[in-house]
């Protein structure tokens, strides 16, 4: 019988935050005791719970198998299902599949093509793994949509683009300097979207911020915050020649720094290049610094224009990234219902090889006394024809099962034809089809 | 056809095929084509080497043919760009260093087989300083081109806040164009000068040829690009347009040597 495959989950789609949190779980509850035990008709579990979605990934042996889940799930939050069900989604067997291969690629994700949710399904099965709740389909399920994700992310465009506009400023600042480890940033004034560039700045390797701010306190904090150094603004062109990326974000009614005053700062820093990052409204750096060699200046309109165009990006790469995700997805289909088969095929051998060596024994105690060469010969031919005889049947079986529909049809007629449940046949068996035919 | 010409032709062939890996390469996150076309100039470059080398023992360097030059300048354009990826790891570089390599080489392949004869004073050391030191300037100052070109096709795109699409957002930084423009002045102008000065400082060198004039004027105009880099930290956008007017003052004096009477002169 095939396996029943599916994921029940809620996200940021179906549940507002508050039914998120409340319905979160943790990889640690997947242990058989816990609240969302693994007994029938549960097989197989793998829990995943970010802050945008909670899914559970199972095995079971029919539809039954998720109703159980739903149920385990809301009682372990003291709710009935049916509070639960508005908020959940239910994707079986092949949808099942190219959920879990979308939500690896990133392709459901609220910013798509995000980096966390990888490591965040291969943390939950590294949990299920160890509690022993992730067995051969979801193992080879798990897998798959890692290479899948992989196979997404290096084949098409769907990560290569910043979607936010601090991390887009972080990036350009990538194109300008390379390796940012020697170059220093300067914070002027301490806005909230100057503090999550100066994160990105961090991450990407910077070896110093320096912040400026009216509030020298504020500046402090700001700069302790990133083991900085917080610098008076009235002495702001002092520290400016030390600056290589500058984030501004003032509340200032006029400009801040003027292409004149910069002239000075770029001369005494030799001309090596400046990034202006102007995120304040109204502006505070002077447009015309763009002019002079060396500078570069973006403003907050010109930085969302290129996170606009990226994000287009990620959905143009995100209709490549599905046609492969669709491949996989009927690869992967191929493969359950391979394993569908696998019972059938082996209890056909063994049916076969049991008949060889009965009859092989029958023989052997027929010729009387024979030398070990021609038993062995005896015995390699036995094999050698139940391999050949049953070979045919195998590949029909596999055809037919690719099929639509046709897989437990034709399994079950497999294991009629051969009798592999060895049952026996009653004597009026089939009459009522020989009456038909007009068979005595 | 004589060893040395199928020789030539698979050291073509290499550069060839590097050029074309490179250039479908550029773009692949795995990088095998890029590693493959690496390998490929590499192995041209060790066959070109090593033909240059049996050429320059087994000859009296007393005539030299013209495809010689031609083909010595399209080492050093490999030979720099194996310095600066070993320096640099900028495999970009490829992109200008292998097509132009294997431009040079098939001109050197395409050009009359006219010999001149090597002036007398001109021999020896002086005919090696003068010949090595100026085509491996000609090679770094060819990259330093290169980088310029895609500095400043960088930088107008950042600027102008263009965008970077396809293969310019997979480019190296600006500051990686400007540090190989950087080297290839520092090595680039010491090396034209040493070659130079062999060239002129020559027994029997004479001062009537419009080629020592020309030259002259090219020095001092890296000279001044040098200085400027050195002294007052020259970077970026000028130093870029002057690497690529250098090389093309240099591209135009070693034709000079094709048109017009100079002492390794191949003009009828």
């Amino acid at each position: 019988m095939k396996e029943y495959l599916f994921v029940l989950g809620l996200n940021h789609r179906t549940a507002p935050v508050e039914i998120r949190e409340r319905f979160a779980l943790d990889g640690c509850e997947v242990p058989k005791n816990g609240p969302l035990p693994l007994e029938r008709p549960l097989k197989e579990l793998i829990l995943v719970s970010t802050c945008n979605r909670v899914e559970i990934l199972g095995v079971g042996d029919g539809p039954e198998a998720s109703d159980k889940a739903l149920e385990k799930w809301a009682e372990s939050r003291d709710m009935r299902a049916e509070e639960l069900r508005p908020y959940t989604y239910l994707y079986e067997d092949s949808e099942a599949v190219r959920h879990v291969f979308s939500v690896a690629a990133s392709l459901d994700s609220m910013v798509l093509g995000e980096p966390q949710i990888l490591g965040q399904i291969k943390d939950a099965y590294r949990e299920a793994v160890k509690a022993g709740t992730s067995k051969v389909v979801l193992n080879g399920l798990m897998h798959k949509a890692f290479s899948v994700a992989k196979d997404v992310r290096t084949r098409t465009e769907i990560a290569s683009a910043a979607v936010s506009i601090s991390y887009a400023a972080v990036e350009l600042a990538k194109k300008i300097f390379g390796d940012m480890s020697d170059n220093r940033a300067m914070l002027i004034g301490a806005g909230e979207m100057a503090e999550l560039a100066a994160t990105h700045l961090m991450n990407a390797g910077i070896s110093e911020i320096m912040v400026a701010n009216r509030t020298f306190r504020r500046a402090e904090e700001l700069a302790g915050r990133f083991c900085g150094r917080a610098v008076p603004f009235e002495r702001l062109f002092d520290f400016l020649p030390e600056a290589d990326i500058v984030i501004s974000s003032t509340g200032a009614t006029e400009a801040v720094v003027r292409a004149k005053d910069l002239k000075t700062v770029l001369k005494k820093r030799k001309y090596m290049p400046m990034f202006f990052i102007d995120i304040a409204v109204p502006r505070d750096i002077d447009p015309d610094v763009n002019a002079l060699d060396n500078v570069y200046l973006y403003d907050i309109d010109d930085l969302k224009e290129v996170v606009e165009e990226n994000i287009e990006k990620r959905r143009d790469a995100a209709d490549k990234a599905r046609e492969i995700i669709d491949r996989e997805t009927e690869r992967f289909d191929e493969w359950l219902k391979s394993l569908e088969l696998k019972p059938t095929i082996v209890d056909l051998f063994a049916k076969g090889e049991d008949i060889g060596r009965k009859e092989l024994a029958k023989t052997l105690k027929r010729l009387g006394d024979v030398d070990d060469e021609t038993k062995a010969a005896l015995e390699t031919l036995v094999e050698s024809m139940v391999k050949k005889l049953y070979r045919e049947p195998v590949v029909y079986l596999k055809r037919r099962s690719r099929e639509e529909g046709y897989s437990r049809k034709i399994i079950s007629e497999m294991r009629r034809i051969f009798n592999l449940d060895r049952k026996k046949v009653p004597p009026h068996a089939h009459a009522d089809r020989k009456k038909e035919h007009g068979e005595e | 056809m004589h060893l040395f010409d199928s020789l030539r032709l698979v050291i073509a062939l290499l550069y060839l095929l590097s050029s074309i890996l490179f250039l479908f390469g550029v773009r692949s996150e795995t990088g095998g084509r890029r590693k493959a076309a690496a390998w490929l100039a590499a192995a041209g470059f060790l066959l070109h080497t090593l033909v240059l080398m049996h050429f320059l023992a087994s000859t009296s360097f007393r005539v030299l043919p013209s495809g010689f030059y031609v083909r010595l300048f399209s080492w050093g354009v490999i030979a720099v760009f194996f310095f600066l990826w070993w320096r640099m790891r900028v495999g970009y570089l490829a992109l200008v260093a292998s097509p132009l390599a294997l431009l040079v080489y098939v001109v050197s392949m395409a050009v009359p087989g006219m010999r001149a004869p090597v002036p007398a004073s001109l021999s020896g050391l002086f005919l090696g300083l003068h010949i090595g030191t100026l085509f491996l300037c000609f090679g770094l100052m060819a990259i330093a081109f290169g980088a310029g070109i895609a500095f400043l096709h960088l930088n107008r795109r950042i600027k102008s806040k263009a965008g970077l699409k396809g293969i310019q957002g997979d480019m190296p930084a600006l500051s990686t164009f400007d540090e190989v423009n950087r080297i290839a002045v520092y090595y680039g102008f010491p090396l034209y000068t040493l070659g130079l000065a062999a060239g002129f400082f020559r027994p029997n060198f004479t001062w009537d040829r419009i080629i020592f004039w020309f030259s002259l004027i090219v020095w001092f105009l890296f000279a001044f690009v040098f200085h400027q880099r050195l002294v007052t930290g020259w970077r970026g956008r000028k130093p870029a347009q002057a690497a690529i007017a250098i090389f093309l003052l240099l591209c135009l004096a070693l034709s000079f040597n094709f048109v017009l009477p100079t002492s390794q002169s191949f003009h009828p």
